[in-house]
């Protein structure tokens, strides 16, 4: 499940991460915290450039 | 974990921080004074060039600290009034608690204004987390 996983430090700092989807389907959910402060640091993770699982598709097409 | 943001959190909601500052003093004890450029004061009590429109007083703040203030900005932000001694002292704690509050309260309104659902997590110590439905 997708879910944007946020952590407020102890200073008060936001830490937004996104959990579950990757690639394009990303872009944007980040969006609503930028207007809360001033952005120190964001970027994309190994996971962002992760290729979705193809094996079950193709057992499922074998099947068929 | 696919892409992430840091934000450093800016008081940008006066009634926000207010509710947070309340929580804060509630649960530390301690009171706050509201008023318009009210004086602040140092910890020989002598009067500070600063003036706050929120403060904390020096007693509540800690031994030979200083008043910790809060004033507003032309653009409607809330700025802090902390000494480099009360930095490195209780100040320093007390403003992040304000901080960490606010921050806690205006993530949750931003991400329900955008349609999503909030969940809050406790976890150990202060650090506070929330599960949002992308």
């Amino acid at each position: 499940m997708a879910e944007i996983v946020i952590e407020i430090t102890e200073d008060g700092q936001i830490k937004g991460d996104i959990e579950g989807i990757h690639g394009p389907d990303c872009e944007g959910l980040l969006e609503f915290l930028k207007d809360l402060g001033e952005v120190t640091d964001e970027g994309r993770t190994r996971d962002y450039y992760r290729q979705p699982r193809r094996q079950q598709r193709g057992r499922e097409q074998a099947k068929r | 974990m696919s892409k992430y943001v840091r934000v450093e959190t800016q008081i940008k909601d006066e009634a926000m921080f207010v509710e947070a500052l309340k929580e804060m003093c509630l649960e530390e004890g301690i009171e706050f004074e509201r008023g318009e450029s009210l004086s602040l004061y140092g910890y020989q009590n002598q009067e500070r060039p600063e003036k706050a429109d929120y403060v904390i007083r020096r007693r509540y703040v800690g031994r030979a600290a200083n008043d910790l203030g809060f004033k507003r900005c032309e653009d409607g932000s809330i700025e802090a009034i902390i000494s480099e001694y009360d930095q490195r002292h209780r100040g320093q704690k007390l403003l992040n608690g304000v901080r960490r509050r606010y921050a806690v309260r205006a993530v949750q309104q931003a991400a329900r204004r955008a349609g999503h659902t909030v969940r809050t997590e406790k976890t150990e110590g202060n650090t506070v987390r929330l599960r949002i439905g992308a």
